[in-house]
């Protein structure tokens, strides 16, 4: 009987929306969906010519990439974007641009 | 016990999400409206669409064409054709969208329905992307009659055009008067860009000029960056006077062509561009749907507050530290969307982050920006930035050539992603 209760209340749980005490970490989607404001739908790039793309590169120049402009000082607009991001977040992108890594 | 306590929050959310599971019942498609096809609007159809096999889409917009305000500055300072600034929805049409072209008059939140001039038309879930309105008595004598002789040309379009008619007939030793809103407004640095954008064009004329930007302000953003290109650039001849040393305009007088600081002093011009003060899109007060100049919502979902059916994205609402500007706008209607698209489908709700990067242009190929990221603070309740960073004051020619050709990219990947 007791059983029955908790199998009757999981599924409650996790049938219904819950959207109570959500502090959850922001997914790596969403960040990279702001990315993509300037390199194309889902990171493809602009226009014919792919300008920006960040598809067209490969995991580890990705993270190489990010890392330098995370470490050197320009004037670069990327330099300044990245100086939030965290190593994971970095990673995490690479992941998500390259999911067959 | 607080786990308990936990459990029965779960189980009580989750039966107060019960209505909102009618979006995946077999044969019912929740019906979406979306207000507005601009960057907000259709950025928000555009991430809606991935549903558009459960959700019955539509955006209302009143205009054929729309002209981005981002860029519209490039036309005022000559160096570009206002149709390289226009788009159709026709791409909106193809990609599956209802769209319907129609004024909307009234939005009846109690009963879910919209008036428009032709037809009404219901929703389960509304999104408005309205844009600005703009407070006329913020100076006596300018009006709407007489700002169709001096545009403010804040929306793009037209505007932009007849204002560079005007500016192209001044004769030499011209003298031109902006006047800056108080914040917030439409996309802060426009006014101090517009200065340098109509500087470059007469200097390239060979005009002789004095720009005077009367501020409501002490302050702007970029101000170090206008400040030190204005100096380089136009040494003399952009003069700004911000709020605390007399800045502030009161009235306005088309006929005798001058405008009345609030010490009484009469400044006389021989162009006007008068920014008024700026609020909501006129649609949110006819429609009662905020007591406040800018609606609030909340800044996880974009829900409007006291009307949980209807979500706000872009320049209508209060996004705290986030600017007006159309990254934003575009950067808030993904989250909206996406949380939107949770809420009717029962899921989880998604932990937002927003990106702002804006560009101006002080000279054609001379540009510079500014960028941030926000979060939402810890107690949900606003948006907060993670500090705000602009290039550097000494950047060499190159670098600003850089700058410029990246805010062509940035408009060229928006509106492709959007419109095409």
């Amino acid at each position: 009987m007791k059983n029955n209760i908790k199998i009757f209340l999981l599924v409650i749980i996790y049938t219904f929306p819950v959207y109570a005490d959500e502090q959850d970490r922001i997914s790596i989607k969403t960040i990279a969906e702001n990315c993509n404001g300037c390199h194309g739908y889902d990171g493809a790039g602009v226009g014919i010519k792919k300008l920006y793309s960040i598809r067209n590169k490969n995991y580890q120049y990705f993270i190489d990439k990010m890392t330098e402009y995370k470490t050197k000082k320009n004037s670069n607009v990327m330099n300044r974007l990245v100086t939030v991001l965290s190593k994971e977040d970095i990673i995490g992108l690479a992941n998500y641009y390259y999911p067959k890594n | 016990m607080r786990t308990r306590r936990k459990f029965i929050k779960y189980v009580l959310s989750g039966i107060i999400g019960f209505p909102l599971l009618k979006g995946v019942r077999a044969n019912y498609k929740p019906k979406v409206v979306v207000i507005g096809g601009g960057f907000g609007g259709s950025t928000v159809i555009k991430y809606l669409e991935k549903y558009i096999e459960n959700l019955d889409l539509i955006l209302i917009e009143k205009k054929k064409n729309f002209y981005t305000c981002p860029f519209s500055n490039y036309v005022i300072g000559g160096f570009r054709d206002i149709n390289q600034n226009k788009f159709s929805y026709n791409n909106i049409i193809r990609r599956g969208v209802n769209v319907i072209f129609d004024n909307v008059k009234f939005i009846d939140s109690e009963n879910k329905k919209i008036q428009l001039n032709n037809s009404n038309i219901s929703y389960d879930w509304l999104v408005l992307s309205p844009g600005i309105g703009f407070k006329w008595d913020s100076i006596i004598g300018f009006n709407q009659k007489n700002s169709i002789n001096n545009p403010i040309a804040w929306s793009g379009g037209k505007e932009s055009s007849i204002l560079f008619k005007k500016i192209n007939s001044l004769e030499d030793n011209a003298k031109l008067i902006i006047v800056a809103p108080d914040y917030p407004y439409r996309c802060p640095p426009a006014p101090y860009e517009r200065a340098c954008l109509i500087a470059h064009f007469l200097k390239k004329k060979k005009k002789k000029f004095k720009i005077i930007i009367l501020d409501k302000k002490d302050s702007f953003t970029k101000k170090e960056l206008f400040l030190h290109v204005w100096k380089k650039l136009y040494p003399n001849s952009i003069e700004w006077i911000s709020r605390s040393k007399g800045g502030i305009v009161n009235e306005f007088n088309a006929k005798e062509n001058y405008v009345v600081l609030k010490s009484g002093q009469k400044v006389f011009g021989d162009f006007f561009n008068l920014i008024p003060d700026q609020k909501a899109s006129d649609l949110i007060f006819n429609s009662r749907l905020s007591s406040q100049d800018w609606c609030q919502i909340n800044p996880v979902t974009f829900a409007l507050k006291n009307h949980n059916n209807i979500h706000v994205v872009g320049d209508s609402i209060n996004a705290w530290d986030m600017p007006k500007s159309a990254f934003s706008a575009y950067s808030q209607a993904k989250i909206c969307a996406e949380n939107l698209k949770n809420r009717i489908f029962g899921n989880k709700i998604e932990q937002p982050v927003f990106l702002n990067t804006c560009y101006s242009l002080a000279a054609e190929n001379y540009g510079f920006s500014i960028s941030s990221w926000y979060r939402t603070n810890s107690e949900q309740n606003r948006i907060v930035s993670l500090g705000s960073k602009s290039s550097p004051t000494d950047a060499s020619y190159a670098e600003r050539a850089r700058e410029a050709r990246e805010s062509y990219d940035w408009y060229s990947s928006i509106t492709q992603e959007l419109f095409s």
